[in-house]
């Protein structure tokens, strides 16, 4: 009997543990960049890029947009690197109201309007352009496939990829000269296929 | 021709329904269109059949359309309103890019009408029918007076399988497949890529005649019919349309009545089938695209991306289809084309000017069809 009831425990805790992994699978991929009524897909299958002096800041934006019915609060950013390239320091990042956005530039702020990530409360039904500032310090070709953004819902943390696919190249001064093309052209094939 | 034997009543309607009885019964789900019926009145029938081309030559180009029914949905009435359209397994076994070729005819008494539509059966993440945006459109033909049915009382389209035939060679035709326009700035550049697997949707032209009288039957989708990319590149103040080489081929069907009339409709149709898969803008002396209404990207409601001086880049795919009038013709027939529907069509923006750059678009970014690039003096 002793052994019988073992067998059972054992049995209760496989499957506690298993419905665990189940039920953190199920949230994982609820995760990804259209969550829970969040998407950040809209700048799917665009990309951008531009030349900069090592330890030069480049900017960029991605969208996110809030479907969930509540209103969401930014929390954090980090760097979703692409695949094939080094991925750059992401350095800083927020949220540019209005309707103009940064494609590729220089420096920070990347607006002069540019407002505070952290904290920023998205509406029911808006699009935030979030800009986000990387940095390398060693000459090279980096790239980026947006950011991974982790924001509040109704008191739970979600987070969501935001694509914004990225070629940065890091050249010595004077910047006389682009990068080359066939950077950007590789940038632009290793946009991943199902990013609209 | 292969002349149809006289069959009963019976048994054409046997012929007719059982097809779509069995892939009724292999249904994985249904497509909601909207459609507008025209005119007719009292009850019909909107017969729906998939295409399928087969046999095809060196060039991509199918030499045999075949027709396939797949349901028979009761209407009442004409004007607007959504049809709820099978999807059978049949025809998920016969899709591109996650669309189905449908041929739907509308039969009211002795009237027919005609219709053809790409429908995205299948959207799926990366490929063409993804992206389709709203509820596809079926707009069908004015009505006619049907084919004489092969014997009284049976259906007026009677055939159960229409077999279409490749008559003579692929014509290969330029047609206008989108716009790009560059700021004017010393440095300014735009490239237009078509890529491999870029798509278009032009119009169907079918007709009783075999040189005249073509008309508008609605729209396939077309993908490039061999793996190449084509490009346009320019530089400052450019402001052209952009075209691109497509086959199109006629096709005879080849099914007719006993009274030598065609069985299936329409005996004639000229569809575009696949692009050569180049690019190239449009001469000097062509008519311009419109320029930027606003004036500046800054004044556009819909806002602006901006570019840095000395190497910004911007490489926007064209997420939403442009449509274009007049874009292709067959015959006396004009038919517009629609292209962009893929993260394959792209148009790229280099600002190695000295002043900052803008995109904007006739609708917000990232997925405006029509883009201006400008800097703050609207140049």
């Amino acid at each position: 009997m002793r052994i019988l009831r073992l067998t059972r425990s054992r049995l209760a805790i496989a499957a506690v543990a298993g419905l665990a992994v189940v039920f953190a699978a199920t949230i994982w991929l609820n995760l990804g960049s259209s969550a829970a009524g969040l998407d950040g897909t809209i700048n799917g299958g665009t990309w951008a890029g531009i030349p900069v002096r090592p330890g030069e800041i480049a900017d960029y934006t991605g969208f996110l947009g809030n479907n969930t019915g509540q209103v969401v609060t930014l929390e954090s950013a980090s760097l979703t690197p692409l695949k094939g390239f080094p991925a750059p320091r992401l350095e800083r990042v927020a949220v540019e109201p209005g309707k103009a956005f940064i494609a590729s530039g220089r420096g920070w702020p990347p607006v002069h309007s540019a407002e505070s990530f952290t904290g920023y409360r998205v509406r029911r039904g808006q699009r935030v352009q979030i800009a986000y500032g990387v940095e390398a310090s060693k000459v090279g070709e980096y790239g980026d496939e947006g950011i991974r953004v982790t924001v509040l819902v109704g008191g739970d943390s979600v987070t969501v990829t935001v694509l914004s696919v990225a070629g940065t190249c890091v050249i010595q001064m004077p910047l006389k000269h682009d990068c080359p093309q066939s950077f950007y052209n590789h940038i632009q094939n290793a946009i991943p296929t199902d990013q609209g | 021709m292969r002349i149809v034997a006289s069959i009963s009543a019976v048994g054409v309607a046997a012929a007719l329904l059982a097809p779509a009885t069995a892939n009724a019964a292999a249904q994985e789900h249904a497509i909601t269109v909207s459609a507008n019926l025209g005119s007719a009145s009292g009850s019909g029938t909107v017969y729906a059949e998939m295409e399928v081309p087969e046999h095809y030559n060196k060039l991509g180009i199918p030499q045999k359309l075949v027709d396939i029914p797949v349901a028979a949905i009761p209407v009442s009435g004409g004007g607007q309103r959504q049809l709820q359209v099978p999807v059978t397994k049949e025809v998920l076994k016969h899709t591109s890019s996650g669309y189905a070729d449908y041929v739907f005819w509308a039969v009211f008494g002795n009237q027919e009408a005609t219709s053809e539509e790409s429908l995205p059966v299948a959207p799926a993440p990366g490929n063409d029918a993804h992206f389709t945006v709203g509820m596809p459109r079926v707009t069908f033909t004015p009505y006619e007076a049907a084919v004489a049915p092969a014997a009284p009382g049976t259906p007026h389209c009677i055939c159960p399988t229409c077999i279409l035939e490749a008559v003579g060679k692929q014509f290969e035709s330029s047609n206008l497949i989108g716009q790009m326009q560059s700021a004017a700035g010393k440095g300014s550049e735009a490239d237009y890529e078509y890529k491999s697997e870029a798509d278009s949707t032009f119009g169907v032209g079918v007709s009783l005649d075999y040189k005249s009288h073509y008309h508008l039957d609605g729209h396939f989708h077309i993908t490039n019919s061999i793996s190449d990319d084509g490009g346009s590149h320019a530089g400052p103040s450019f402001n052209r349309f952009i075209y691109g080489h497509f086959y199109r081929q006629r096709y005879e069907n080849s099914e007719t009545n006993p009274n030598g009339k065609p069985a299936c409709g329409y005996q004639w149709k000229i569809k575009f089938v696949s692009a050569v898969g180049d690019v190239y803008e449009a001469g000097k002396k062509v008519k311009r695209p419109a320029l930027d209404p606003w004036g500046r990207c800054a004044n556009d409601p819909y806002g602006l991306a901006e570019m840095d001086p000395s190497g910004g880049h911007y490489g926007t795919d064209r997420g939403n289809a442009t449509d274009y009038d007049a874009s292709a013709s067959i015959y006396n027939l004009t038919v517009d084309g629609q292209t962009g529907y893929t993260n394959d069509i792209h148009i790229e923006y280099t600002n190695n000017s000295k002043l900052s750059e803008y995109v904007c678009g006739n609708n917000f970014l990232p997925n405006a069809p029509i883009l201006w690039s400008n800097n703050d003096a609207g140049r």
